[in-house]
């Protein structure tokens, strides 16, 4: 917990020098604006926490977000919203059921498998829409983008449900210990016969279903499904993830970190902006932030224990 | 005086001391055996003098001068050589190039690797015990005798003035063992200094001067050979006389039967055609000398091995079920290796002895801890409470932990490998106290294990195996020590049995993609107007992505990764461009190009090896980072219209043939010889192969790794610097996606993604795969963004056609 404290001051810290420093940070229009871009990263992060407490790691969630964005797209106009978004949930399950089971049954390691599919999946996007985006949505996309429920951005709630159940699967059931026994020593996970090829198969796929809805999310608050949405989502849901102190190299995960992360890297974009931060700084700090934030888990843990 | 002195030597981990205070010399021309039973502290000892463990406290003489044996190259250089009891051959690498690593290529008279040379002298040093085997042969490749007798031959060979030989005859059949120890004992006549480990005690007898006994970190005993005889030397390593308290305590006679093991065999050999019948509450004990296959008789029985035959649990046949089914109906394995099988490091101890007994739902917080601390009081775990992390408990507790999980899940039958292994002797002894009380009420317990003294004093039968065999069969009580150690000895096998037939690796993958090359180059050259600016066109169109597969390949081959290349081929163009616009002549541009890619490499491994955060966290950072300096400096706008000086990089066309393709191919040709003949690309090859065995020749990744990545990125600054000159324009997205192309180009070429594999011509052969796939979707109208889904497709593909090969 020493290190979740650690990034709750930081985040309070930012937040207050954010508010110095633009007088439009704190006003509630610009949280919640804020909030409706950090759900997509939010979404994601949450499964990319698990699938890193494995010691995996999956690049293609951006691609796989654009994919789903354009089978919403697509099906939504051909037919109606309901079968668009069970479409996408289809597309983005098939995704993530296709990396499990190359890296659960074929054991083959999720760094390269995920760059391929990283390629695949955005290929796919791009072939399917001939790199054309797709727009003109139903109104109850604006509902789930840009409405509001109970005077909360929609998609603030489908974020914390999200979050909600990753944290009650990761620290309360038998599935969340496996997936960190399986990332800690996975021979040993496999010697006590634990359901190694199972556990990480439906990581994947939860994975898949998860950018399946942010996906829907996205192309609800932008109303346009494209084959490029997403591009590089990876490297901010990865950070937010590394940056909370889930180790890279599995065993250890925490989604209370991962929340944290999220919401830092969110309010250091936004206040950079509004403080007229050039947009590439944002990027630049935000690779600083993700080499820092691991050399200190390093830390952290080998301190901790010696094995 | 004594060649090697130790003096008050300490060492503890985790608290628990592996060795106290310990003394002892070594003489010229002496052979000094080292015995004690397992986890007696022999091993750290040797990690000691081998310099790959540092001590707490105390001191190393050699002649009489205190020395600092840090790493294992200050060891070799001070004349010690170290022979494990695993391989420490390079997987990857020749034997040829295993011995030029030990002897740091000093054949060589240029800075190229003179490999006939390298060749011959690991052929006469091999000679005396190994000349069979081809040194042109991978590592990896040999079976653990020839692993075994390759080193000990090498080892002789460096002319050590200490030998230290760790269980030397272990994986050997009684013929190489003999011919092993005739050499040994020449070696010593001739003045060498041995340090031998061994529980052969019959080796110990026949071969050692002298002997010292360890016994939980302690010497407690030295002196000559003839001051001792094998059954005092017994009661020494184990400090008491063996109890038999336990073996002849009456057993409740149940004649049912509860596993019935019939014409068991593993797939790989390790064990075959075993039958066992075991009773209700028996406890039975295999016992074998390291690789005789009673540990893979027990993970085969337990489902993790694959295996043939039948397997009766109380009537029903198990043998065709998984693990997990098989646990299920209560046939129940507790790992040998606590460390690499056992432990999960990041749970508490409470955890890991509940993992596995719950359910995969909903976690009943409060029915586990009492199961939990039940099963902590029974074992006498001394932890104040089951969150401690379990690193911090001791060997024994540990052990006591990974026994509890097997209990918890309530099994019939429990299968357990090594139950004591690197526990002290009153854990041991509580650990045997409980399995007995188990099994005298009703469970049946089959266990491993290559100490004979565990195994008189625990089982009830007692069953001995030897190459995969099971060779003899006694009630505990009737058991001859002698005969059980008899039976466990390997028997004489002929050399031609021992030593595997010499075959050639034929390079499969170059074949391949040959074909394939050949066949989509057919292709094109069927389908393009004019086939011959067609195939001058792909080779243009892919020079720079030679250039990047290449410095990709090299990290890769040195075991990392790196994601940056892509935004750092920009940065490259870049500065380049600008250095042209302001008027800088093309040898300026190109130097600050090449520079600022050698930087930005090095600094990539420089971070990653220094904070040791992985490469590919490191390389994400960094590809935003350079990315967005991409931006900054050029003001987010194109630089256009760059010196025809720059463009004539790319473009000038001496004897015909474009600047560009020239430069490609030298790089090449450069790159075929850094990998192949240069002492720095063959040290990528052996810290990629394994790490740790690399350290053992002196070879760190701290050393290697950022002249690895600054390699890289040199080539990766060239990259950029031709690319700017080939389109005369610098955009600021220049070199988005390039990662991606070129560690597919790489990976498709046959370099290994775990590192230590890999050659510049599969790289070549990847990177015109890739192209003329590219040009292929052209000719035919494909649209060019189909490009990234047949690049998916092709990596894909590839790591799946490795896989099935590394299986066969």
């Amino acid at each position: 917990m020493k290190r979740e404290s650690g990034l709750l001051l930081t985040l309070i810290i930012l937040v207050a020098a954010m508010s110095v420093l633009s007088p439009y940070f704190l006003r509630t229009g610009n949280l919640l604006g804020l909030t409706r871009h950090l759900a997509e990263v939010g979404i994601i992060a949450c499964a990319m926490t698990c699938i890193i407490a494995t010691s995996g790691i999956d690049l293609s969630v951006g691609s796989l977000l654009g994919l789903t964005s354009i089978a919403l797209g697509y099906a939504s106009l051909a037919w109606d919203p309901a079968s668009g978004i069970a479409i996408a949930f289809a597309t983005g399950l098939l995704g993530g059921l296709f990396n499990g089971a190359l890296i659960a049954h074929f054991a083959l390691p999720p760094l390269v498998v995920t760059l391929a599919t990283m390629a695949l999946f955005r290929g796919l996007a791009m072939t399917i829409s001939q790199a054309q985006p797709v727009s003109d949505f139903a109104p109850i996309f604006d509902w789930i983008g840009q409405g509001t429920t109970a005077s909360i951005p929609t998609q603030l709630w489908i974020w914390c449900i999200v979050y909600t159940t990753s944290w009650v699967v990761l620290e309360r059931t038998g599935y969340g210990r496996y997936l960190r026994a399986i990332g800690d020593n996975s021979r040993a996970a496999r010697a006590a016969t634990l359901p190694v090829k199972r556990i990480l198969l439906s990581a994947y796929a939860a994975m898949g279903l998860l950018c399946a809805l942010a996906g829907i999310v996205y192309t609800a608050r932008v109303s346009t499904a494209r084959a490029d949405a997403g591009t590089g989502l990876e490297l901010e849901v990865i950070t937010a993830v590394v940056l909370g102190g889930t180790s890279i190299t599995g065993g250890r995960a925490s989604l209370v970190g991962t929340l944290l992360g999220v919401l830092i890297l969110g309010v250091v974009r936004n206040g950079a902006s509004l403080a007229g931060v050039p947009s590439v700084w944002q990027a630049i700090i935000a690779g600083v932030i993700l080499i820092a934030a691991a050399a200190l888990n390093h830390r952290l843990t080998d301190r901790g224990t010696a094995h | 005086m004594a060649f090697l002195q130790l003096s008050g030597i300490d060492k503890s981990y985790a608290g628990t001391a592996a060795l106290s205070h310990i003394d002892l010399s070594i003489h010229a021309g002496e052979i000094l055996a080292l015995v004690g039973e397992n986890g007696a502290g022999k091993s750290t000892l040797i990690e000691i003098i081998a310099g790959m463990t540092a001590p707490d406290s105390g001191e190393l003489y050699i002649d009489g001068k205190q020395v600092d044996i840090s790493e294992p190259r200050s060891a070799r250089a001070a004349g010690v050589s170290v022979v494990h009891q695993h391989s420490h051959l390079l997987p990857d690498l020749s034997l040829a190039e295993n011995r030029a690593l030990r002897v740091d290529y000093t054949l060589r008279r240029s800075w190229m690797i003179n490999w006939p040379a390298v060749e011959d002298r690991a052929r006469s040093d091999g000679a005396s015990l190994a000349p069979f085997v081809d040194v042109k042969r991978r590592a990896g490749g040999l079976n653990a005798v020839e692993k075994q007798l390759v080193e000990l031959a090498f080892a002789l060979a460096d002319k050590p003035a200490l030998l230290v030989l760790d269980e030397p005859t272990a994986a050997l059949p009684q013929h190489e063992a003999e011919q092993l120890l005739a050499s040994v004992r020449t070696y010593a006549e001739n003045g060498g200094a041995v340090l031998f480990v061994s529980h052969r005690l019959e080796e110990v007898f026949s071969l050692a001067d002298r002997i010292a006994v360890l016994r939980d970190g302690e010497r407690v005993w030295l002196g000559h050979a003839e001051e001792t005889d094998r059954t005092t030397l017994v009661a020494t390593m184990v400090g008491r006389p063996v109890s038999t308290a336990a073996r002849q305590r009456p057993r409740v006679q149940v004649d049912e039967t509860t596993l019935n093991v019939r014409n068991f065999s593993s797939s790989d050999g390790a064990c075959s055609d075993v039958n066992i019948r075991l009773q209700k509450g028996e406890i039975y004990g295999l016992y074998g000398l390291v690789g005789a296959g009673h540990d893979a008789l027990c993970q085969a029985l337990a489902g993790l091995r694959p295996a043939s035959g039948d397997l009766f649990l109380r009537g029903h046949n198990l043998g065709k079920q998984t693990a997990i089914e098989r646990r299920i109906k209560g046939l129940v394995y507790v790992p040998g290796d606590r460390r690499t099988q056992g432990i999960f490091y990041a749970l508490s101890s409470g955890e890991n002895m509940a993992i596995g007994s719950e359910s995969v739902g909903w976690l009943r917080r409060d029915r586990e801890d009492r199961a939990v601390s039940e099963a902590i009081d029974t074992l006498h775990v001394r932890t104040l409470n089951p969150n401690q992390p379990i690193g911090q408990l001791s060997g024994g507790n540990q052990q006591k932990v990974l026994l509890g999980r097997g209990l918890l899940r309530d099994p019939d039958v429990l299968l357990i490998e090594e139950p004591t292994q690197g526990v002290d002797v009153a854990a041991k002894a509580e650990i045997h106290a409980h399995l007995r009380a188990r099994a005298n009420r009703g469970m049946t317990i089959l266990f491993a294990s290559a100490d004979l003294e565990e195994i008189l004093s625990l089982s009830d039968r007692v069953g001995t195996m030897r190459e995969g065999a099971l060779v003899g069969e006694w009630p505990a009580v009737s058991a001859q020590r002698e005969e059980i150690v008899e039976r466990a000895l390997p028997r004489l096998k002929k050399t031609e049995e021992s030593i595997s037939s010499v075959h050639r690796s034929i390079p499969w993958r170059l074949l391949t993609l040959c074909i394939i090359n050949v066949s989509l180059a057919a292709i094109s050259a069927y389908l393009a107007p004019d086939a011959l600016q067609n195939a001058l066109d792909v080779l243009l169109n892919n020079a720079v992505l030679l250039i990047g597969a290449l410095a990709v390949g090299c990290v890769i081959i040195a075991g990392s990764i790196d994601i940056s290349i892509g935004s750092l081929l920009g940065l490259s163009a870049i500065l380049a461009g600008l250095a042209d616009r302001a008027g800088l002549s093309p040898v300026y541009t190109a130097s600050i190009a090449l520079a600022a890619g050698a930087t930005g490499g090095w600094l990539n491994g420089w971070i990653a090896t220094r904070s040791r955060v992985h490469a590919i966290v490191v390389t994400l950072g960094t590809m935003a980072i350079y990315r967005g300096l991409i931006i900054e400096w050029s003001g987010g706008r194109w630089i256009l219209g760059l010196s025809d000086g720059l463009r004539a990089l790319a473009h000038s066309t001496p004897v015909g043939i474009p600047l560009l393709l020239w430069l490609a191919l030298s790089t090449w040709l450069a790159m075929w010889i850094l990998l192949r003949y240069s002492r720095f690309g063959r040290r990528m090859y052996a810290v990629g192969s394994a790490p740790r065995a690399a350290r053992y020749v002196g070879i760190t990744e701290r050393a290697v790794l950022p002249w690895a990545f600054a390699l890289c990125g040199l080539l990766i600054g060239l990259a950029g610097l031709l690319q700017a000159a080939r389109f005369g324009q610098v955009q600021t997205n220049m070199g988005t996606g390039f990662e991606l192309q070129a560690i597919a180009a790489a990976v498709i070429g046959g370099v290994h993604i775990a590192g230590g594999r890999g050659s510049a011509a599969g790289i070549a052969l990847g990177v015109l795969l890739i192209g003329q796939l590219a040009n292929a979707l052209v000719l035919l109208h494909v649209p060019a963004y189909w490009e990234d889904l047949f690049l998916g497709v092709v990596i894909l593909s590839t790591l799946v056609l490795e896989k099935r090969e590394e299986r066969r």
